[in-house]
């Protein structure tokens, strides 16, 4: 029986009534009267200076308000979470396909796009820059500082030194492809201004607060006189976290004075929007003849196209994740996050460790099958401890569940009758169980604020309102904040009013990314409530004429110890009216740091940690190549569990999205210009694919957790892609680097081992 | 370019509209009715997100000319609960879990609403292949399988 | 290069036909755009690759979306969507070929509006009905009001996107076999996933075996792996009067490889595609034998 009401029920989400009746407004569906629609003219090159821009005859097309372009942007024509490179609206030249050269504004959408047609740009082509490590080498250059935007070696004993002494090495080269978060809502928003100038911004965002940073510096306006509002949100999964339409959209409605609105189309939003960084990775590991993980090498050279957004970030994490959960003695790791004019790289559920974490597992594998040695064994043995340290020399925080939750798949029927699973109806048909494990660190990592704060008052019908600044951004951290307020009020979820990702009334709690909205908004709800619990006793015990210590809470009252007096909720908030007193507190909350910083690897490492370990069993046809994942199992430590459900969703919709990773997912490029542009080229999974999906947490439990509590969002993105594709090696005996792995691969694959 | 004349019952209700025949029937539902259910995901048929019942099957009315839905019963998901009472599904929905960021659940909900209109005993996977039109990014589809299977299990009709 | 705004379709007027006669008056004297699923023209309108001045919408055209028996083959009419098709019991009993590759179509909301002379005259080399049609010995009717012709399906198509029919003309009816209860089929698509699938190389497969397993008749058509979908003849001709055995698959495999002449594009190489001809008919076959 738990000890606990709310923490863990499966409770419905707070706002599912609204999206199953088709009520609820997102960010896109909104319309406001006298409302422009803003359309932007893309780059015509990959690479190009731009030599003259005329728009004269698109500002006289009847309909266009106005056309705007570098010349009209008020403040600092650059933006970018990390460093400020990337243009609003570019002047001299262009990086990208998706690069934004001309604004148009006009009284409907289709004036707006038809006038793009009449902007004249002159362009001078230059060299595209397509290859990573080309790029390195600078013969031509993305940026006038050089295409090496960040370069880090982290080290931790002597990898060099410890390779001498390793029965067995293995050395191989991965490469990861550009996935495309294909949320279902594509970028966009409205903007509105004010007779007092204020501006609101509607947009699908991952952290409004910092949107307004950004806009008003691009505006050269004054921040307390943006909003940003992030609400409702058809999926972000980190391609949201960065600037899509914020600034154009408030800069539209500071020109004209009229609300703008702007959608991007699904294939603007596939040229223009960020991608998950393709990566190449070499790993050299060495281990002793019984297994022992002794040393680990890895060179990550990451793509993060023509502008920083979070890339830099990202390739730090691949390196951090590049040991998977497990205990390396020796390591050196060095990374290249490069410029190139290809996808814009950004953040991307799982962010570099889900790169990693194939290289890295698939090397695992290997080892595996030259050592003889079980690969779930293999993993067990070299699972990370508590008091051991991660790859990058420091000490997790210990509440490391890696071992435990590769015990859940030892354990489950899949792997016990493993012999029974693995038959299949023709001889050209051949199975395999594939296994990986991951982490991921939780939070923004050592050096940058990391922060939450929220807001807890008692309203006067005895209910609470709650408000919290990380967005929901389709996950369900609004639910799970409501429950973890309950559970720490006393009260019942319903009693619990909401809202998340509005700038106008939440307080500033970061972003949602990084695994960090539960533990952090949660932790601040924890500060809050306690706060609020000692307003409530004092009210109590001036109400029932007795001592605080002789006080306890029951549901929604508060009453004697002998449970002889009690008063409710509702009559406290009475009777504080009657005094005007409020009784409301805004608490903020402050992430606990690594023992460990690195200088030169701002944002390293990561405190708080989520363990995982997956499952696949997987079908493969050897005539066609074709690939079916039919069961996965999947053992997510993510602390402890505020909402099952919610933490079952996230692992079924991690894993088929790592699944897609693994066989079909790819934005391919040639020379910087993209061969898919659109829902038929670029393929996600749909419902005939999946597999039937187990989800067996386990519960490591985070002492500086809201209850215990860590992150889910991410790690459940990793593990899936190796196991399906250790599945696949094993089955067929290949060895795959690469991935997709396409039904087109697997098959040359075996027909050149069998030729 | 003339206009056209176009009469159809939506939601139950009859309507006819003078409009532009260039006009998909998501654009009318949306911009003309102002029916923000129905989504567009992609424009071309190739994500569900915007999936409306013609005469109780699915389509994308992405790809369907407005004049093509002349005196034919359209429905959307605001067709689907009445005052707030929400349809079988929608419920389903709800307690399975089946809903994440929402933008999909309107159109795999209507190739759910199909389905059961038509065998309302449906197998785990005539499901699949029912809303084999419908991505869906967040759930991995699981818990909307077992909602529409729930929902079957105890079924009631509305339309 | 624009990009975005793509949902928006070019101004157009439209005709708006109630019967097949006032629809070939008009063909005959507009050169107007047919829409009837709209699944592939609306597509192609939205990718700016056809900007038609004028669309006919087909929808008011009641008489040509039926199916029906004459003699020892089916009639099907060109407006028939997918889905209707596969809901007949006549295609259920006669031709349960085409049943299948109405079945791999797109998703149930395409196969719901899209027809089969949409997916014939669209002429795509990956259409899905075209290989068990052509199989199936299908026969296209085209009206205009000058009257009515007939050709074979593989004479009407005659390349990627490119058909026989007149600017004046319609597909109006699609002629094919009555399969015989006894016969084995397959049609068996190879796509990126399950759903929502453009094929990378498909086939349609017809066999008559005699009581010693001896093929005595047999049928063969790949997709996407050719300009035009045609009957593999070789194929056919060697499968005649062979009992299955391994020796004999391996063979015919090898033969269908080189029966086709597919590209590469970003989806599958030429030499996948080849592969997969010999794949798809040794799968089959070794399931059949």
């Amino acid at each position: 029986m738990s000890q606990y009401r709310w923490i863990g029920k499966s409770l419905p989400r707070v706002d599912a009534k609204g999206k199953v009746a088709g009520t609820v407004k997102y960010v896109t569906d909104l319309t406001y009267p006298d409302m422009l629609w803003g359309a932007v003219l893309r780059s015509k090159y990959p690479h190009a200076l731009i030599k003259k821009i005329d728009v004269r005859k698109a500002k006289e097309k009847p309909g266009v308000v106005d056309v705007l372009t570098h010349e009209d942007i008020p403040g600092l024509n650059a933006y970018g979470i990390i460093n400020q490179d990337q243009p609003v609206l570019c002047h001299d030249k262009v990086r990208f396909l998706g690069d934004a050269v001309a604004y148009v504004l006009a009284e409907d959408k289709r004036t707006a796009y038809e006038a793009l047609d009449l902007i004249k740009v002159e362009y001078e082509p230059l060299p595209v820059v397509s290859d990573m490590e080309e790029a390195i080498k600078n013969t031509v250059k993305v940026h006038d500082d050089g295409n090496v935007l960040e370069h880090v070696v982290i080290t931790k004993g002597d990898a060099a030194k410890a390779f001498e002494s390793c029965d067995l090495i293995v050395e191989e080269t991965y490469y990861t492809p550009r996935q495309m978060h294909t949320f279902l809502e594509t970028e966009g928003g409205v903007a509105t201004i004010d007779q007092d100038g204020i501006i609101t911004v509607f947009s699908s965002s991952q952290y409004p607060n910092r949107d307004i940073i950004q806009i008003a510096r691009s505006l050269n306006y004054p921040e307390e006189k943006i909003h940003v509002v992030a609400h409702t949100i058809g999926g972000g999964f980190g391609g949201k976290d960065e600037i899509t339409t914020q600034i154009l959209l408030a800069l539209g409605t500071l020109k004209t004075k009229r609300p703008v609105k702007m959608v991007w189309d699904r294939e603007e939003s596939v040229i223009a929007g960020q991608k998950r960084l393709p990566i190449k990775i070499t790993l050299k590991t060495g281990v002793t003849k019984d297994g022992k993980l002794v040393a680990n090498q890895a060179r990550v050279v990451a793509d993060t196209g023509p502008y920083n957004c979070l890339g830099s970030a990202v390739m730090k994490l691949a390196l951090e994740h590049a040991c998977g959960p497990y205990y390396v003695p020796n390591t050196y790791l060095e990374g290249y996050c490069v410029y190139t004019n290809n996808t814009l790289g950004s953040a991307f559920r799982g962010f570099g460790a889900t790169q990693a974490t194939f290289a890295i597992e698939r090397q695992m594998d290997l080892i595996s099958k030259k050592l003889g040695i079980d690969p779930l064994e293999l993993r067990i043995k070299n699972s990370l401890q508590n008091n051991q340290s991660a790859g990058l020399g420091h000490m997790p925080a210990p509440s490391v569940g890696i071992k435990d939750t590769l015990d859940q798949l030892k354990k489950h029927d899949l792997w016990v009758n493993k012999e029974k699973h693995l038959q299949t109806k023709s001889p050209h048909l051949k199975r395999a169980i594939g296994i990986a494990c991951s982490h991921q660190g939780c939070g923004l990592g050592s050096f940058f604020p990391d922060y939450g704060s929220a807001d807890i008052q008692l309203l006067p019908d005895g209910s609470f309102s709650l408000k919290v600044g990380c967005p929901d951004i389709g996950q369900g951290n609004a639910t799970a904040f409501v429950q973890i307020a309950a559970e720490a009020l006393y009260t019942h979820p319903d009693n619990i009013k909401v809202e998340v990702g509005d700038t106008r009334t939440t307080p500033d709690s970061g972003s949602t990314s990084a695994s960090r909205s539960i533990y952090t908004g949660g932790n601040a709800i924890v500060i809050a409530a306690r706060k609020i619990r000692a307003l409530l006793i004092a009210e109590a015990s001036r109400a029932l004429q007795t001592a605080p210590d002789l006080l306890e809470f029951e549901l929604d009252r508060i009453s004697t110890r002998d449970k002889e007096k009690s008063v409710t909720y509702q009559e406290i908030a009475r009777r504080a009216a009657e005094r005007n007193k409020v009784i409301q507190y805004t608490s903020t909350f402050d992430w606990p740091r690594s023992d460990l910083e690195f200088n030169d690897a701002l944002g390293l490492p990561h405190y708080v940690f989520s363990y995982i370990s997956e499952m696949a069993l997987v079908e493969v046809n050897t005539l066609t190549g074709e690939c079916q994942v039919l069961k996965a199992v999947v053992s997510p430590d993510a602390g402890r569990i505020i909402n099952r459900q919610g933490l079952e969703g996230q692992a079924e919709g991690g894993t088929v999205m790592s699944m897609g990773y693994a066989l079909m997912e790819d934005v391919i490029l040639e020379e910087g210009e993209y061969l898919t542009k659109d829902l038929s080229t670029y393929i996600i999974p749909s419902a005939l694919d999946i597999p039937e999906i187990d989800t067996l947490p386990v519960e490591a439990l985070e002492d500086t957790g809201p209850f215990g509590a860590k992150g889910i969002g991410e790690a459940v993105c990793n593990p899936m892609a190796p196991a399906v594709v250790n599945a696949i090696c094993s089955a067929l005996d290949i060895h795959i680097t690469k991935l997709p792995a396409t039904p087109e691969m697997i098959y040359n694959l075996v027909h050149h081992k069998t030729s | 370019m003339n206009k056209i004349n176009v009469s159809l019952v939506l939601n139950g209700e009859p309507k006819e509209i003078t409009v532009e025949p260039n006009l998909t029937l998501l654009e009318v539902i949306r911009d003309v009715f102002g029916l923000t259910g129905t989504k567009e995901g992609c424009g071309k048929g190739e994500c569900g997100a915007c999936t409306v019942l013609v005469d109780n099957k699915p389509v994308n009315s992405c790809l369907v000319l407005i004049s093509q839905v002349e005196g034919k019963n359209v429905t959307t998901i605001e067709g689907l609960s009445s005052n707030g009472d929400l349809d079988t599904l929608q419920q389903k929905f709800i307690e399975e879990g089946a809903v994440q960021c929402g933008y999909c659940t309107p159109g795999m909900i209507m190739s759910a609403k199909a389905l059961l209109l038509q065998n309302s005993k449906p197998t785990e996977e005539e499901i699949k292949r029912a809303i084999s039109g419908n991505l869906c990014r967040c759930t991995g589809y699981t818990k909307i399988v077992r909602a529409i299977k729930s929902a079957s299990e105890h079924g009631r009709e509305v339309i | 290069m624009i990009v975005g705004g793509e949902k928006m379709l070019n101004r157009f007027e439209l005709m708006r036909p109630q019967n097949l006669e006032e629809a070939l008056s008009m063909k005959a004297s507009y050169p107007c755009t047919p829409i009837a699923g709209g699944t592939d023209l609306l597509v192609k309108v939205k990718k700016k690759m056809l900007a038609p001045r004028q669309v006919m919408d087909l929808t008011g055209i009641k008489e040509l979306s039926q199916i029906k028996e004459t003699g020892d083959r089916l009639s099907i009419g060109a407006l028939a969507t997918h889905t209707e098709i596969m809901e007949n019991p006549l295609v259920q009993k006669y031709a349960p070929l085409l049943l299948e590759g109405c079945n791999t179509i797109g998703s149930p909301q395409i196969r719901n509006r899209g027809t089969i002379g949409g997916n014939i005259v669209t002429a795509s080399p990956a259409a899905d009905t075209v290989p068990p049609l052509v199989c199936l010995n299908a026969r296209v009717i085209l009206s205009s009001t000058g009257g009515q012709r007939e050709m074979s399906l593989e004479d009407f198509i005659t390349g990627p996107g490119e058909t026989q029919l007149a600017q004046d003309e319609l597909l109006v009816e699609i002629v094919i076999d009555k399969m015989k209860p006894e016969e084995k089929f397959t049609y068996r698509k190879l796509g990126q996933r399950k759903a929502l699938a453009i094929s990378i190389a498909s086939m349609a497969l017809r066999l008559e075996l005699d009581q010693a397993k001896r093929c005595t008749k047999a049928a063969v058509a790949f997709g996407a792996v050719s300009p035009v979908i045609k009957r593999a003849t070789g194929v056919e001709h060697y499968l005649a009067g062979k009992v299955l055995t391994d020796e004999v698959i391996q063979e015919v495999a090898e033969m269908a490889k080189q029966s086709c002449d597919p590209i590469t594009d970003i989806r599958a190489s030429k030499e996948y595609r080849k592969n997969m001809c010999g794949s798809l008919l040794m799968e089959s076959l070794l399931h059949i034998a």
